[in-house]
């Protein structure tokens, strides 16, 4: 082309390269600290008992106890990757589970088409808000702010601030698939509840979705950078809304799981959702502003978050110290992810830069001036 | 009249300003002749960036009470000279700078203290804020801790009232007009006591009332011992107010003249002239049919625009910068809304409300800031090329793999210096990341394109490439509308061009039309040449 | 090509590293953290898994006695502390179960999350006690002590009646634990038995306006056992209705009436010209019903609520027979039935202090602490 010998390029790797080692930091992070509590434990334990920390029976608890979180994680993932952030998913849940819980006992709806309804109002609810948000330049966080606190006054008005108790009838959400299993160490049940497996297949579309179809690349097109995505030929506006639908589908499946768990449709059962799947979210390596993130990364943020509360309690720390700690290893976890990624970022650029350079060199290349 | 060369820091009496101007008009009128003393000059100054030279061997000097301007087309250098003048740019060994006839070396911070205010054609200002606090931002009076307002306010209006104006100092800064805008800029420049006030183009887009305003203002400022550098290609403003006019050519300084005396003709000759065997020799292709056409269109600050475009060849659009040519090409991209007038492609109307349908139809748009419009900078050669062509391909599911290869195939056919198509465009030059703009467009066999700008930024080298890829595509059949402030660039490629000036079209050149003057004629001068 | 896929070693050297560094931090922070426990080495100390719902004082005061008396014990109390949501109370059972401790306490959330729990712990067979909160009756229940919160509302409505109020201002505890409700229903239930016309109230909870000739509720509230939020309730309820709009305010808690008082005077209103009552009966209270700022009060201690639930456990593993379901013990009193003396303090040197002096009853196998009927043993 311009006289020079181009240079042939190197064949592409097979799988994308940014997903392979993206998740690296997060994940280096997350061993780490498995390690440090095992090491704790056995310290505590005089050597002599088995780290209860990484016990079949603990991990399956820490799966059951993530389970649902994980499943709003993921729809959080894809609204962040977007470029948005969704407030209101504790409530919301709140909502869905009071619903829910109503159709079954008082409005005697049956178990399905009750679960269908409390689906269909997250839905239904997340659509309003992904509609103003992508039709407006109001920020998404005012937005679900505001959604955050209307369900929560909905879901009150519905049960009349009482909470609504159930019979058991969604038990078989939470029912032993692995019935008559036991720890081989202390002897305790195994439990794994379908929620679980909701839970893995969930994960697995959406990673699916984002990586390897053009939804996904438009969901990351519109995060990274919204004027060249639409002057790229995407719609972004409802982009942005289809990824608030898909959460509101995610928060309603979400819900239903843990209305299972724990069998009451009570107006605190999303409580605090919010916080810890943009937690998750964060600590798995998704940006804030948008435009970076996969599902893997949130995943290990999901176990991550999940076992530092396990970890504190299995410490026997002090309560108000778990407090303390727990927000000590979150911070840790995303500002040492973040670090290292410059780090590494400066270190390989500054390499590129070289390779440049050192290209120029060899093959006489100057800058020409004709003036 | 000497003035101390003590750096000054912090906010002076507004009166004491206006007490001293006073007495120093008073004595200055009574004295026959003005002893002007020289507060700046710049002597062999040179700025070379990577691959392309700025700036080459200017000198320029400035006076007190006087207004001298500086003219050139887009990309002659004026930029670059302000921002060595601010102290933001540092120029190439050699170059010397004085200031009141001592030789200094400018960082921002020495400039301001200096006294040197740069009023930039883009805003910055605090919209929340009122007149005084925007005054006074930064350098705020203070008095036992707390804010003295009542001594800013009574500052802010001695001065308010010195310019003429009837501004008020509790006025939102954000409800003003652009005209009032600077206006309060230069209120600054007063109440601080500057020396050196530099305006960029700062009649862009204003209404002609503003501008008499501004020219008013600047004059009385002027007999206040300012001296003042003022940037603008509206040529009717500098044989209004100014005393002395300098012109840059790519570069170059190519002439110094003192107004009085001094015809348009003359000026504009001084802005032209270069040597067009120099140019870029494009090769020609045959022309066929018309496959675009626009009829009066209007929209998004453009008025009444109707031109067609024909297959294998290039169009050129050529204007000021403010006369509204990339605002147009978004109206044709449906990423503007299109108020009035008919889009027509292939004989037939279409409407594109959204750049998808514009994409549907074959257009391609190459934007003129390729970084904020044009890439999605954290991602990768593949992702960034195949990312357009989504709307044309049918599957729901996307292979890294297939895009690989697209990306890598791209790499070779356009030369672009990459390992290979999983590099993140972030990391690379100018010049190839407008290749990967380019791929990208490829990528979707569009048949019209819109080059907005194609070559800013980028060097000599990469320029020619880009050329040559243009004429490639003219081969292929394909039709280019190219906006350009290159001169030399709309001159050798364009195979006709349309001047715009004020969002409306002024002129369309044809084969020997299109010169250097014709054009810039055109654009910036009344037609009474 | 000398670039090839080097740069992610690169990489994964410094994330390891900075993994390494992460690790090491902590070790250090948690070596210092636990260093007191590494001093109590896990022997045959039997380990208590101690969880409470919030961050409450209530639940605090009753912690700090039981965990006391364990000391004592050579017990060890491992505390967790939710934030008032369900799904913290099954994670904290399952995580103590995990653990393997020998007994559980826990205030409860609510009575089906305890359900869930109840199934997991007798599945383990580990024993969980209940305090405070009403827990349902199921397998798995080893022990409950608790206040009679129907007996706390009556108190308080006879008192009520005593004092002629028709038009009453309801601002009840966090609802959904089954305290409240009990509260409320014991209030109304003593105006009922008095032969009062209270209308539909006992079946129209919540409902303002709802009432008889005898007894109409006309403001009704939570203030989620908090000052602020009562505060908030009594303060609408004062403009809504006016000083003269009602007659009194039964206020479910201590913190609650603090709020309430507050949001009163304020008001200008002047808390002696009517009828309050509330229940705890705190420190402060005692010195509200003397100088007559309230009405009445009830001194129902969590601390002995811990101390109750401390015998049942010791109980328990002594395998000797106790009484499973506690009604702990409560004193009411007005200004003229107030005797400091034998009024039980919350503050934990107090408690022992008059504890050892035997200044109250503590023995749980007293009759003053009655079975609690609704708990006829179901395993």
């Amino acid at each position: 082309m311009s006289g020079e010998a181009v240079v042939e390029p190197k064949p592409a790797v097979r799988t994308s390269l940014f997903k392979r080692y993206e998740n690296l930091t997060v994940l280096s992070i997350f061993a780490g600290f498995v390690l440090v509590i095992v090491l704790l434990q056995l310290i505590m334990g005089g050597g002599a008992k088995f780290p209860t920390f990484i016990s079949p029976v603990n991990l399956l608890n820490i799966l059951q106890q993530v389970g649902v979180p994980g499943i709003v994680a993921i729809g959080m993932t894809i609204v962040m990757i977007s470029g948005g952030i969704d407030l209101s998913v504790g409530m919301l849940a709140s909502l869905v589970s009071i619903i829910t819980a109503l159709g079954i006992s008082k409005w005697q709806l049956g178990v399905v088409p009750s679960v269908l309804l409390g689906i269909a109002a997250a839905v239904g609810l997340e659509t309003i808000m992904g509609f103003i948000i992508s039709r407006t330049k109001v920020e998404p966080f005012i937005i679900t702010l505001g959604g955050m606190i209307t369900f929560q006054g909905i879901a009150l008005l519905l049960c009349s601030s009482r909470e609504v108790i159930m019979n058991g009838e969604l038990d078989f959400l939470k029912a032993n698939l692995i019935q008559g299993a036991k720890d081989p160490i202390s002897h305790l049940n195994l439990i794994i509840p379908p929620y679980v497996l909701i839970f893995f297949v969930i994960a697995l579309l959406g990673g699916l979705l984002l990586s390897y179809t053009k939804y996904g690349r438009r969901i990351y097109a519109i995060g990274t950078n919204p004027q060249a995505a639409y002057l790229a030929g995407i719609d972004v506006k409802n982009m942005k809304l289809s990824a608030y639908v898909i959460m509101g589908v995610l928060v309603g499946i979400g819900a239903v799981m843990l209305l299972a768990r724990i069998n009451t449709g009570i107006v605190t059962l999303g409580q605090g959702l919010e916080i810890d799947t943009i937690a998750m979210v964060v600590i798995g390596g998704t940006a804030l502003k948008g435009g970076k993130g996969n599902v893997v990364g949130t995943l290990i943020g999901v176990f991550f978050l999940g076992s530092i509360g396990n970890a504190m309690n299995m410490l026997r720390l002090p309560s108000e110290v778990q407090f303390v700690a727990k927000g000590l290893v979150v911070i840790i976890a995303v500002s040492a992810g973040d670090v290292s990624n410059r780090i590494s970022g400066f270190l390989s650029r500054r390499r590129e830069l070289r390779w440049h350079a050192e290209q120029r060199a060899t093959k006489g290349e100057s800058v020409e001036s004709t003036k | 009249m000497r003035v101390n060369v003590r750096p000054i820091r912090g906010a002076r009496l507004a009166c004491e300003a206006v007490a001293t101007a006073n007495r120093e008009r008073q004595t200055a009128n009574r004295e026959p002749e003005r002893l002007m003393s020289e507060i700046l000059r710049l002597r062999n100054i040179s700025k070379t960036f990577p691959g392309v030279v700025a700036l080459r061997n200017i000198s320029f000097d400035l006076n007190e009470g006087e207004i001298h301007c500086l003219c050139g087309e887009n990309g002659a250098g004026k930029s670059t000279l302000i921002k060595i003048l601010s102290g933001a740019y540092q120029p190439d060994e050699g170059g010397e700078i004085f200031f009141e006839e001592r030789p200094v070396v400018l960082t921002p911070h020495l400039a301001m203290n200096l006294g040197i205010q740069t009023i930039y054609q883009e805003h910055v200002i605090f919209e929340t804020l009122s007149v005084m606090e925007n005054i006074f931002a930064g350098a705020e009076i203070v008095r036992r801790g707390l804010l003295h307002k009542s001594e800013m306010k009574r500052q802010t209006l001695a001065v308010l009232k010195y310019l003429k104006s009837n501004l008020s100092p509790d006025a939102k800064m954000g409800d003003l007009s652009s005209g009032e805008q600077k206006i309060v800029e230069i209120a600054k420049g007063l109440v601080f006591k500057r020396k050196v006030i530099i305006l960029d183009e700062p009649t862009a887009s204003f209404s002609s009332v503003e501008i008499d305003n501004l020219l008013d203002i600047i004059e009385t400022v002027k007999n206040s011992g300012l001296g003042i550098i003022y940037i603008s290609h509206h040529l009717e403003e500098v044989f209004k107010i100014g005393d002395r006019v300098t012109v840059l050519r790519d570069g170059r300084k190519v002439s110094e003249r003192e107004i009085a005396g001094l015809t348009k003709t003359a000026l504009i000759k001084d802005m032209v002239g270069r040597d067009p065997s120099t140019f870029y020799q494009r090769e020609k292709v045959p022309i066929g049919e018309i496959v675009f056409e626009a009829r009066n269109v209007t929209g998004n600050g453009a008025r009444d625009i109707s031109f067609v475009l024909k297959r294998s060849e290039i169009l050129g659009i050529s204007g000021m910068a403010g006369s509204g040519r990339s605002e147009l090409m978004n109206v044709l991209f449906g990423s503007a809304r299109l108020d009035f007038g008919e889009i027509l492609i292939n004989g037939r109307v279409v409407k594109q409300s959204d750049p998808k349908q514009a994409i549907r139809n074959k257009m391609c748009f190459i934007t003129e800031d390729r970084q904020n419009t044009g890439l999605l900078l954290p991602q990768t050669i593949a992702q960034n090329v195949t990312i357009a062509n989504l709307v044309n391909t049918r599957e729901f599911v996307v292979r890294s793999r297939d895009d690989a290869r697209i990306g890598d195939r791209f790499v070779k056919q356009l030369g672009i210096k990459a390992t290979n198509s999983q590099t993140r465009v972030v990391d690379l030059s100018g010049g190839n990341q407008q290749k990967v703009v380019l791929a990208k467009w490829f990528n979707t066999n569009g048949e019209i394109f819109i080059f907005d700008e194609p070559t800013v930024g980028i060097d000599v080298g990469s320029k020619q490439e880009i050329y040559k890829v243009m004429v490639d595509l003219l081969k292929q059949g394909k039709a280019i509308i190219m906006v350009s402030s290159d001169m030399p660039e709309v001159i050798s490629m364009s195979d006709r061009v349309i001047v715009m000036k004020n969002g409306e079209k002024v002129a369309e050149l044809g084969g020997d039309e299109i010169s250097e003057e014709n054009i810039l004629t055109n654009s910036i001068g009344d037609k009474t040449i | 090509m000398k670039r090839s896929l080097k740069e992610p070693s690169y990489k994964t050297i410094q994330t390891n590293s900075l993994a390494t560094v992460f690790a090491v931090f902590t070790v250090l922070g948690s070596v210092l953290l636990t260093s007191a426990k590494l001093l109590a080495a896990e022997g045959k100390a039997k380990v208590i898994g101690y969880y409470m719902d919030a961050s409450d004082d209530y639940y605090k005061a009753g912690f700090q006695v039981f965990k006391a008396l364990a000391t004592k014990a050579g017990w060890q109390v491992q505390d967790v502390v939710g934030q008032g949501t369900a799904p913290e109370q099954i994670a904290a059972v399952e995580n103590f179960i995990t653990q393997g401790v020998d007994a559980l306490v826990v205030v409860q959330n609510s009575p089906a999350t305890t359900s869930e729990c109840l199934k997991k712990a007798s599945a383990a067979g580990i024993p969980e006690f209940h305090l405070t909160h009403n827990p349902p009756n199921e397998p798995g229940l080893a022990g409950f002590s608790g206040f009679d919160w129907v007996y706390d509302g009556e108190l308080a409505g006879q008192s009520a009646m005593k004092h002629n109020v028709k038009r009453l201002v309801m601002i009840e505890g966090k609802l959904g634990q089954g305290t409240a409700s009990g509260q409320t229903q014991g209030f109304l239930q003593a105006y009922k038995k008095a032969g009062k016309d209270i209308g539909q109230a006992l079946d129209s909870v919540g409902v303002k306006g709802a009432g008889g000739k005898d007894l109409q509720i006309v403001f009704w509230g939570s203030g989620n056992w908090f000052a602020d939020p009562a505060k908030k309730v009594m303060q609408d309820a004062i403009t809504a209705l006016g000083p003269d709009g009602f007659d009194g305010a039964y206020v479910q808690n201590d913190e609650m009436m603090t709020g309430a008082l507050q949001a009163m005077q304020e008001a200008g209103l002047d808390p002696s010209k009517y009828w309050l009552g509330a229940s705890n009966g705190k420190e402060k209270s005692w010195d509200w019903v003397a100088k007559g700022l309230t009405s009445m009060d009830v001194n129902q201690c969590p601390s002995l609520e811990g101390d109750i639930c401390f015998q049942q456990i010791t109980a328990y593993f002594d395998k000797k027979p106790y009484k499973r379901a506690v009604f702990v013990n409560f004193l009411p009193f007005e200004k003229d039935t107030l005797d400091k003396s034998k009024l039980i303090p919350w503050i934990l040197n107090d408690y022992m202090t008059k504890r050892e002096a035997n200044a109250f009853v503590y023995d749980i196998n007293n009759a003053v602490f009655r079975e609690n009927p609704s708990y006829v043993a179901a395993k």
